[in-house]
């Protein structure tokens, strides 16, 4: 693939960038993504998210991938094709699917060990 | 235009104080939240994302930032969102977009909220200098008294739930704006940044994501937020960027007392007569030589200026804060003339 920036050399590192969810994409070769100060082997957890959420619609998959999720009717279609879940019952209804994800795009981990929201004092 | 007044407001951040301002102009902790009963903001249709503002309003009214400016983007014109973004209040992409997102501005804007942009609440701390740990404070401070008034959505294994997984967990991103002219003077920059993923970080251009690097300065921030507490990932890229820190100022040493001087006093002071005899200036131009400006500052060499008076151009000759300024459309170079005539009053000290 010729890179999107200069349109004469191969292509050696793609980026995905999603903003307000409109997917832009561009492909650079080495001197430009030096020029643009892109790492060539980059760390962008989304492309990653994305290319392993990609895989894990397969045929194991507890949900069906048009299955929509009670709070918002997103589906886990519309996750891949845009990085970004509905509401905070998409959780609980992909989790399935997200649990073998979430520790690949947090460099392993897999469980919350920071504060959490303030619970109330009990009632007098 | 409706912000006008927020130019004379003295923007606590840019300040040239705080540990190593001569290499971190400032530091920055955002946590992202969701209401718990609401859909995301790219879900919700636009009585709920209406709602949610509301609700993030009433809210941050019962708190430390009862003070400050509460801001319908939707009221708001092109110029003013512009001029939001330049500042770092909203991000780029929301000023394009902004829909029914708002925003709540405290007077020294070291305290914001952005809402309905990916999440329904980023807020944002700000701190001068090298020093996440202050601004991770103030950060879970307010967000310990908006959540008196806001349900969070939150689940005890995976955190904070965010509309981008890539979120989840602390819902943190602590990150520091740095300027490291000696280490791309010195030809080391691309090498370095390489390094940092294997730390955990990543590094963005000014605005943040998808933005250019412009004047040598850089966005450096954690990669991802679950699995450690806040206080981990705010130590853990303080840690990390002291390294950078010391490796930058060791550059600047090094190219000052060796054999390319010369070529590095020739390079600071062509930038300051650019500076202070210039006519026109695009910003392109601006950030290059205050970059140069600012390298000579940090070597203590006779420059006009101060880093406070260098940190507060990079923001005051950014587009949108020349047409406010100037209190209409500039035409052809009228904003070339304008931001020159700005940097030689500054530089001169009127």
């Amino acid at each position: 693939m010729i890179c999107t920036s200069c349109k004469k050399t191969e292509a050696v590192v793609f980026i995905k960038h999603i903003v307000n969810n409109q997917v832009s994409q561009a492909a650079l070769c080495s001197s430009c993504a030096a020029k643009a100060h892109v790492p060539l082997n980059p760390v962008n957890p989304m492309a990653v998210f994305l290319q392993l959420a990609a895989k894990a619609g397969a045929p194991r998959a507890r949900v069906p991938a048009a299955a929509r999720c009670p709070g918002c009717g997103t589906t886990w279609t519309d996750f891949r094709e845009t990085g970004r879940l509905g509401c905070a019952r998409c959780y609980d209804h992909f989790a399935a699917l997200l649990r073998p994800l979430i520790p690949r795009v947090h460099a392993g981990a897999y469980v919350h060990r920071g504060k959490s929201p303030r619970i109330p004092p009990p009632a007098d | 235009m409706n912000l006008q007044g927020m130019l004379r407001c003295r923007m606590g951040w840019v300040q040239a104080e705080g540990p190593s301002h001569d290499v971190v102009l400032a530091s920055r902790v955002r946590l992202a939240r969701n209401l718990a009963t609401a859909q995301f903001p790219g879900r919700a249709k636009a009585a709920a994302l209406k709602a949610v503002r509301e609700q993030v309003f009433a809210a941050a009214r019962q708190t430390c930032l009862k003070g400050a400016a509460y801001l319908e983007l939707d009221k708001l014109d092109a110029v003013d969102l512009r001029f939001l973004a330049e500042r770092h209040l909203i991000s780029p992409a929301l000023a394009g977009q902004p829909g029914l997102g708002g925003a709540v501005v405290d007077p020294r804007e070291c305290l914001n909220l952005m809402i309905n942009e990916e999440d329904h609440l980023r807020l944002f701390a700000l701190t001068p200098g090298l020093d996440l740990r202050r601004a991770a404070r103030a950060a879970g401070g307010l967000e310990d008294e908006l959540s008196r008034g806001l349900d969070f959505a939150f689940r005890r294994d995976w955190g904070y739930l965010t509309a981008c997984p890539t979120n989840l967990g602390t819902g943190m991103r602590a990150s520091v704006l740095v300027h490291l002219v000696g280490l791309g003077l010195g030809g080391y920059i691309n090498k370095l940044l390489e390094s940092l993923p294997r730390a955990g970080l990543i590094t963005r251009g000014l605005y943040g994501e998808g933005t250019k690097v412009m004047g040598d300065c850089f966005q450096i921030s954690n990669a991802t937020g679950l699995g450690r507490t806040e206080d981990e990932l705010a130590a853990a890229v303080e840690s990390a960027v002291g390294v950078l820190v010391q490796r930058e100022q060791e550059a600047r040493r090094k190219l000052a007392a060796g054999p390319g001087r010369a070529r590095l006093e020739d390079t600071v002071y062509r930038a300051i007569g650019a500076l202070t005899g210039a006519r026109l200036l695009s910003f392109e131009e601006s950030c290059h030589h205050l970059s140069a400006l600012r390298l000579g500052l940090s070597l203590g060499w006779e420059v006009p200026g101060d880093f406070g008076t260098v940190n507060e151009l990079m923001i005051m000759t950014q587009s949108a804060h020349l047409v406010m300024l100037a209190g209409k459309p500039l035409v052809g170079d009228d904003q070339a003339v304008l931001r020159a005539s700005v940097v030689r009053r500054r530089l001169a000290g009127k």
